[in-house]
């Protein structure tokens, strides 16, 4: 059974696949994990790519671009195939000159929006309504100008409403959500409904989960999400080492870390349900999965890109544990684990990953059912996280201190 | 001849006054706490091997007496690096080793021209405390403010008594030659020079207590350091500016506000009595029926009354459960409306907003630290504007219960003597990549967290003092082991660190009244300051808002930063500062409440009801 979309009822799975294959497509972006990655495979088969780039401190567009392109190795490809447009997705006409624009117009034939802003932090309400809401809304004006058939949305799965059980590919109406970015982003659909519905523009809606490194190597460019947490805890590791190995130790002794068989003890305890884990998704099968649904897009679909089950915070820690070789990590169950007990150290970590525990402790499911129909044809299936992927993962994200060394 | 490091160094002396008050217990040059003439303190040192090597004045008997006094102690890289980072060892020893050469060439030194005026002054004085050396006259010749020119003086006297002062003054007249009041340092505007005659109140130091009228009286050459100290042994506190500010001078040029103002007042609030020599040299009291109305409140530049020549002021008690707390903001909006809050309800006996600038330069102990403090608190964790709390436990309490995050006494020390840990690699990198809802800073400060915090920046006096030099780091050390260095309500009574805003350039402050009810006029004010500097690329800064009168008004100080050795941007900070009097002037002109601090030089006795709240038309009336 489809999703039956509440505001326009307008569902169909007849529009014909040549149309959204037609003229070249559009991405925003396109220097994000998921756009560039997408950006990268349009390449690669040598379909007509328009990029929106912004400048970014001394590098143009063209320059950010390359380098995205030479992480991806992409190596030389024909570059009649892509136009780099510099231009900014909060300017009207994204600040480019009317002629251009109105080229870009002509040209597009699809739109694939990934850009967003991902912060959670109320303090930057005012930028993520503008790259989120007026950003968006300049881009689907520029929909509407160019005539283009499909207008594809990169959301985020965290739109859906917020409750266990359950969640359908529908638009979130609750209301409920756990952060202002949530919200805006459902915001977002919302407005990409009600504007395609009304300028005649077929579109869909896709979800992805917490996106890691590719499934093979690990490769990405962007740690936030899982990384965080490991992050901290390793540089809260780290903080310590030199201390505990070069000096007396005073300083990590006051916390009870220590060096036990070569292992660093981090004693930190964190509290776990047996129903919640975190749902992750390697940016190959999202890649894959966004390419296979732009091919057979449905009008007002909505498409989530998750992974069949979550990983649990009990198998994280073990797998942290064997990989980054610390003792101490402790998973224990909520109900014997109070606040007042913790020592600063938990206090620290809980405190530290406090925006991101909400999806580290969903007890959500998510419903495939619309995203399955277009995989399972193309023979896609989402990798298990398991420590394998996990390890990979790790192993890139260190190597590359993190990203700072890419 | 002139060794170009020491001339550098010379030449960068910010004429803070900081080497003429023992504030670190260190001393004072032992020859210049004897002869008080600037020329023998390393400030008057470095001035006038500066204009050697600039030429501006000849070898001269006191230029010998100079270099043969200097037993470089060392107190003056002590005191002048803790503020400026500077060393001026470098230049009491080239000092030495140029008058050294200038002997071995067979080097006379020209001594002044025989003078008869100048006699005259001496017969009033003694030839001691008068001098006509071009050695003594460099060193009143210069300012770093920027509207200011090298102008050597024709002489400088040292009045002991006011009797003397009214000598001076009638000899000026008398030779029809102008004459400056020189206080402890610089002014901004360039007030304390004179091509005539400098009179410099140094030796006039007397502090005579009145306990049981709660009341202390001040000879004109104590400066606030000095005199807070004699008040804390008597167990009281005054309401003094920075701690190099003589009372006397700084009364008369700002009516003295610091962060007690909040609760102490400012103007004519603290000040019992005064005693003043006219222009005319006649003497009088504040508080003669015949005096001239100095409490009344003109809004126009005026005319100086007369030299001020003792002061008595109010003295305010000490309660032993006072400690200082911050309280950090987003915002300055934010912390405007919880320093209003507090004001009006009477919390806090001192309470500030203090910007990021200065917070960095008061916390560190190096210029770099500075610039990565400085940094570290506003892209790293966020923080805006810190309101400082000086108050009883009743009032913690309050805050406590009423902000988001406090940052304590104990968290203070932490802070302060744990800085350079905080500017760890890997700290910096988890606080930067904090992804809270709101802004790092509240995470960092957490009472829960913070132990691991300390952990983290190893709080100890070594610590503190890793980032300065080799063969300070002991004294460092030593001198961070003593409680007051990280108690907030000491440093803010004896305001120790304020120079220290100039440690990376010389700083021009401008001061303005405002009305604390309209707190958007306020947010106007320190934009139009930030669009004017940064049109005119002078690195400016929010400095502080103190609030006075229960709420109502405050004071704001809003800094520009020069290098006063740098033509181009003397030149370009000229007609920022005459834009920014237009500024001032407009809104002072729209908005009630809004009083530029310009009419209260002189006028620094008036009450403080006629200046913030009158028209200040009284005269026209």
């Amino acid at each position: 059974m489809e999703t039956v979309l509440p505001m326009n009822n307008k569902q169909t799975e007849h529009n014909p696949i040549t149309d959204q294959t037609k003229g070249t497509t559009f991405i925003t972006g396109a220097t994000g994990l998921i756009g560039s990655h997408l950006a990268g495979e349009f390449l690669k088969k040598g379909r007509k790519l328009i990029v929106l780039i912004r400048s970014k401190g001394n590098l143009n567009a063209e320059q950010r671009f390359h380098s995205i392109c030479e992480f991806m190795g992409l190596g030389i490809f024909d570059q009649s195939q892509i136009r780099i447009v510099e231009g900014s997705l909060d300017k009207p006409y994204f600040g480019v000159d009317r002629s251009v624009y109105n080229e870009l117009c002509s040209e597009t034939g699809q739109i694939i929006h990934c850009a967003g802003n991902t912060t959670f932090s109320e303090s930057m309400k005012t930028e993520s309504e503008r790259d989120n809401i007026s950003g968006l809304k300049n881009v689907l004006d520029f929909a509407r100008d160019s005539k283009c058939s499909w207008f594809h949305l990169i959301s985020t799965i965290y739109t859906a409403a917020m409750k266990s059980g359950i969640c359908e590919e529908e638009i979130n109406e609750s209301g409920i959500f756990t952060n202002f970015y949530e919200e805006v982003k459902c915001r977002g659909e919302k407005l990409t409904q009600k504007l395609c519905c009304k300028n005649g523009i077929s579109y869909t809606i896709i979800r992805p989960s917490i996106v890691v490194g590719n499934s093979l190597n690990g490769r990405t460019f962007r740690f936030n999400g899982l990384y965080y947490p490991l992050k901290a805890l390793i540089l809260l590791r780290d903080m310590f080492y030199d201390d505990l190995s070069n000096g007396k130790g005073e300083r990590a002794n006051r916390l009870s870390i220590s060096i036990k068989n070569g292992k660093v003890n981090l004693p930190l305890r964190l509290e776990y349900n047996v129903d919640e884990g975190i749902n992750l998704i390697p940016i190959d099968f999202v890649v894959n999965t966004v390419h296979s649904i732009i091919k057979q897009p449905k009008d007002g679909f909505i498409y989530h890109i998750a992974a069949k089950n979550h990983v649990s915070i009990a198998e994280l820690i073990e797998y942290t544990k064997k990989f980054f070789n610390v003792t101490g990590l402790t998973p224990v169950r909520t109900g014997f684990f109070s606040n007042e007990n913790k020592t600063p150290l938990e206090c620290l970590f809980d405190k530290y990953i406090e925006p991101y525990l909400p999806y580290m402790k969903d007890s959500r499911r998510f419903s495939t059912k619309n995203t399955d129909k277009v995989i399972n044809s193309h023979g896609i299936t989402c990798p298990a996280f398991d420590y394998n992927l996990f390890a990979s993962c790790m192993e890139f994200a260190v190597k590359h201190n993190w990203g700072k060394n890419i | 001849m002139f060794d170009k490091k020491a001339v550098y160094t010379a030449s960068q002396c910010r004429h803070y006054a900081m080497c003429k008050i023992d504030f670190l217990d260190t001393g004072v040059c032992p020859e210049a706490k004897k002869r008080h003439y600037v020329s023998f303190y390393p400030q008057g040192r470095m001035g006038i091997y500066y204009a050697l090597s600039q030429k501006k004045i000849p070898l001269t008997p006191r230029v010998i007496e100079l270099a043969d006094t200097c037993n470089l102690c060392g107190i003056c890289d002590k005191q002048c690096y803790f503020i400026t980072g500077l060393r001026p060892m470098i230049v009491m020893n080239a000092l030495k080793e140029y008058v050294e050469s200038m002997r071995k060439n067979g080097n006379t030194p020209i001594h002044p021209p025989a003078d008869e005026v100048f006699d005259e002054l001496c017969s009033i004085t003694c030839r001691k405390w008068s001098s006509n050396d071009p050695a003594d006259l460099a060193a009143y010749a210069e300012d770093p403010a920027p509207v200011t020119m090298f102008t050597l003086p024709r002489y400088v006297t040292l009045p002991g008594s006011k009797e003397e002062v009214a000598q001076i003054l009638s000899f000026c007249s008398k030779h029809e030659l102008p004459w400056a009041i020189r206080g402890n340092g610089s002014s901004v505007m360039g007030f304390v020079m004179s091509p005539g005659v400098i009179i410099d109140l140094h030796r006039m130091k007397t502090i005579d207590f009145d306990i049981d009228n709660w009341s202390v009286t001040v000879g004109p050459g104590v400066a606030a350091f000095e005199l807070q100290k004699a008040a804390f042994e008597q167990g009281f506190r005054v309401n003094t500016a920075e701690a190099s500010a003589l009372m006397c001078a700084n009364v008369m040029c700002s009516g003295i506000f610091s962060l007690f103002s909040a609760t102490y007042g400012t103007m004519a609030d603290n000040v019992i009595d005064a005693q003043f020599v006219s222009n005319s040299g006649e003497i009088f009291n504040l508080n003669d029926r015949n005096s001239p109305n100095l409490f009344s409140f003109t809004k126009k530049d005026m005319p100086l009354p007369g030299i001020c020549t003792n002061l008595t002021v109010r003295l305010h008690s000490i309660l032993d459960d006072e400690e200082g707390v911050l309280v950090p903001f987003e915002t300055i909006e934010e912390a405007l409306s919880f320093s209003r809050d507090l004001s009006m309800r009477r919390i806090g006996a001192g309470i500030g907003i203090l910007g990021n600038e200065y917070i960095s330069s008061f916390m560190s102990p190096t210029k770099n630290v500075d610039i990565a403090i400085h940094t570290f608190l506003e892209k790293t964790i966020g923080l805006g504007y810190l309101v400082l709390v000086l108050g009883t436990k009743h009032d913690r309490e309050y805050i406590q219960n009423h902000a988001e995050t406090v940052i304590d006494k104990e968290q203070f020390r932490t802070l302060m003597l744990g800085l350079p840990g905080l500017l760890n690699n890997k700290v910096l990198e988890l606080l930067e990549d904090y992804r809270g809802s709101k802004p790092a800073f509240h995470f960092l400060f957490q009472k829960e967290i913070f132990p691991v915090v300390e952990a983290v920046m190893n709080p100890s006096p070594e610590t503190h003092a890793e980032p300065v030099d080799d063969d300070l780091r002991k004294f460092y050390s030593t001198l961070y082991e003593r409680q007051e260095m990280t108690d907030l309500v000491w440093l803010n009574a004896f305001r120790i660190l304020s120079a220290r805003l100039g440690r990376k350039k010389h700083v021009v402050a401008f001061i303005v009244y405002v009305p604390l009810d309209k707190p958007d006029t306020i947010v106007s004010i320190m934009n139009s300051f930030s669009e004017i500097a940064e049109r005119h690329d002078i690195d400016n800064e929010f400095g502080f808002i103190t609030p006075l009168d229960m709420g109502k008004r405050a004071v704001l100080e809003y800094d520009f930063f020069l290098d006063h050795r740098d033509n181009d941007e003397r030149e370009r900070i000229l007609p920022a500062m005459q834009e920014t009097a237009e500024m001032i002037e407009g809104f002072s002109q729209s908005t009630k409440g809004v009083t530029w601090i310009r009419y209260v030089l002189r006028q620094g006795i008036a009450r403080k009801e006629a200046m913030l709240y009158g028209n200040g038309t009284s005269d026209e009336q």
